[in-house]
């Protein structure tokens, strides 16, 4: 479980005082799909980046799974249970050919070379790029790297995994490639998923969604509350689904229809019940 | 930008014994190989070294004509390096051209200054033409290991040259979008006088820069959340082992480059 309380996070640039976070407090259970959704600068990349000790509380406390990120030893076992995946990929990944990559971090964890190997496959595999494991990463499409990238997350076998932007440089075929991927390590290997996006659509499935404004958890809940209410997303300037925009269009004509429908299933199964 | 057709430093992939050949191993060769030809000074010797040259080529199932595309690059030093050691060598008169006179041991001597740079060339490329970048910065890393007595980490050499061979493609990329992005400003990178052409090249020069101390940001950040922390603690997923084969190739080596250099050691 990850534990934040009270989080503070405070930083200078050119003598201005910058309050990033002011006073974030959350708990995540093992197993869950967890979404942050936010305004640019609303904090969530740098709420994220405090769970596995890139960066350091001001005040408060992060503690993942009994050990909290303070300590100065324990912030190599804190990265090792919580892997991290960034927006390009082409920043994150080290070597210049891709099984060697995914190698970087079970070789970091002074593996032996058998059990390195062993785990670089089964990464692959979960992330089905079994087939580019001697490609060079520029020959590899955006969708493609940011695989390799997450199964060099994979390779050091976290229990949780956070994943900040990861398909906002990619195209819409690759970013569903990606979900079906996260989506598949969540309920097939109960690996906790803490996924930062910008897009509205890719929450519809999480178990919970909290929704950051200027520093604070603005509001959390399933996917129902929070998505299906288009005044409260309107209010931090996140774009509503486009099913839930056309239920309230239909509301507004007079249709008596839920407000709170997320997707087209939903929709259709709302629209017939009206007969 | 265009660096095809650019052979020095490529990997050509294959199965051959010199490509299965322990990186280290092949270092050691190359590097006893360019000490031998800096020794031999007759035309025996060079004859020994050719020989040794083709029987790598041979065995690592490269094409010559592969390998002799490396030597393009070169082609101005080498005619060059030719014609000053031709005309500019005193000795025995062989042909007159009024005041161009070239002399026997000119003849000689620029005809074996150039065996010696083509050989060089050749005979040091075959390590990269069958070497893979990350076979190498293992092989060096473990060769330069005894370094770490002057406080050197051989770990740190090797990942530089990793992240710098990872990030040459990126960046190439990177310049030409850049290039073309302040074309489409009205920068020109071709006319005007030499300083109008360096000061436009700075429109591409800054935001290169600027772009690469981000990467760099956040790669370290990538690498840190992966555990990263210098070379100590850390195993490698493939561990080189010198088998009998590598054993048999250096005994080889060293075997015949020695009585190519006893024979060719003579003037």
């Amino acid at each position: 479980m990850i534990k934040i309380s009270d989080l503070y996070y405070a930083y200078k640039v050119k003598n201005k005082h910058i309050e990033a976070l002011k006073g974030i407090d959350l708990e995540i259970p093992k197993g869950e799909f967890v979404v942050f959704l936010g305004p640019n600068g609303s904090g969530k990349s740098t709420l994220v980046k405090h769970i596995n000790g890139l960066l350091t509380p001001s005040a408060g406390e992060v503690v993942v799974d009994g050990i909290n990120a303070k300590e100065d030893d324990s912030i190599w076992k804190i990265r090792q249970k919580v892997g991290m995946v960034f927006q390009n990929p082409d920043n994150q990944i080290v070597a210049n050919v891709v099984e060697n990559d995914i190698a970087f971090g079970p070789e970091n964890l002074g593996l032996s070379s058998s059990e390195i190997k062993e785990r670089v496959k089964k990464s692959l595999s979960l992330t089905k790029i079994l087939e580019y494991s001697k490609y060079e990463p520029h020959l590899l499409s955006g969708g493609q790297k940011q695989l390799v990238a997450i199964a060099g997350a994979l390779a050091m076998e976290p229990e949780y995994l956070i994943l900040d932007e990861p398909t906002s440089m990619l195209d819409p075929l690759s970013r569903r490639k990606i979900l079906k991927i996260i989506h598949d390590l969540n309920k097939n290997h109960k690996t906790t998923i803490l996924l930062v996006t910008h897009f509205t659509d890719e929450a519809v499935n999480a178990d919970r969604v909290y929704i950051l404004d200027a520093g604070r958890i603005a509001c959390y809940g399933e996917p129902r509350e929070t998505l299906g209410n288009i005044s409260l997303l309107s209010k931090f300037q996140i774009k509503p689904l486009a099913m839930t925009s056309l239920a309230a269009s239909l509301v507004k004509s007079g249709i008596d229809i839920s407000t709170s429908v997320l997707t087209v299933d939903e929709m259709v199964e709302e629209l017939c019940l009206l007969n | 930008m265009d660096f095809e057709g650019f052979g020095i430093g490529q990997f050509y992939p294959g199965d051959s014994v010199i490509h299965r050949l322990d990186p280290r191993i092949k270092v050691i060769i190359s590097f006893l190989l360019a000490v031998t030809l800096f020794m031999i000074k007759n035309f025996w010797g060079f004859v020994g070294i050719f020989l040794f040259v083709f029987f790598i080529i041979f065995f690592s199932r490269l094409s010559a004509r592969l390998v002799l595309s490396g030597l393009r690059p070169m082609t101005f030093i080498l005619v060059f390096t030719f014609i000053i050691h031709l005309f500019f060598t005193s000795g025995t008169p062989l042909i007159n051209f009024g005041f161009l006179v070239i002399t026997k041991e000119g003849f000689v001597n620029s005809l074996f200054i150039n065996s010696r740079l083509i050989l060089l060339i050749t005979g040091t490329s075959l390590l990269t033409f069958t070497t893979a970048p990350v076979d190498l910065t293992d092989g060096l890393e473990s060769l330069l290991k005894p370094l770490e007595i002057f406080r050197l980490s051989s770990h740190q050499f090797a990942l530089m040259m990793t992240v710098a061979l990872r990030f040459i493609p990126v960046l190439i990329i990177e310049t030409n979008k850049i290039m073309k992005a302040q074309k489409a400003r009205g920068a020109d990178f071709k006319k005007g006088n030499l300083a109008k052409r360096a000061k436009n090249y700075l429109s591409l020069l800054i935001p290169l820069l600027v772009s690469v101390f981000r990467r760099a940001d956040e790669l370290a950040l990538a690498m840190e959340s992966r555990c990263y922390r210098g070379g100590e603690g850390r195993t490698r997923m493939n561990e080189l082992k010198i088998g009998y084969k590598d054993f048999y190739a250096f005994s080889f080596t060293v075997l015949v480059l020695f009585v190519v250099a006893i024979v060719g050691w003579k003037t």
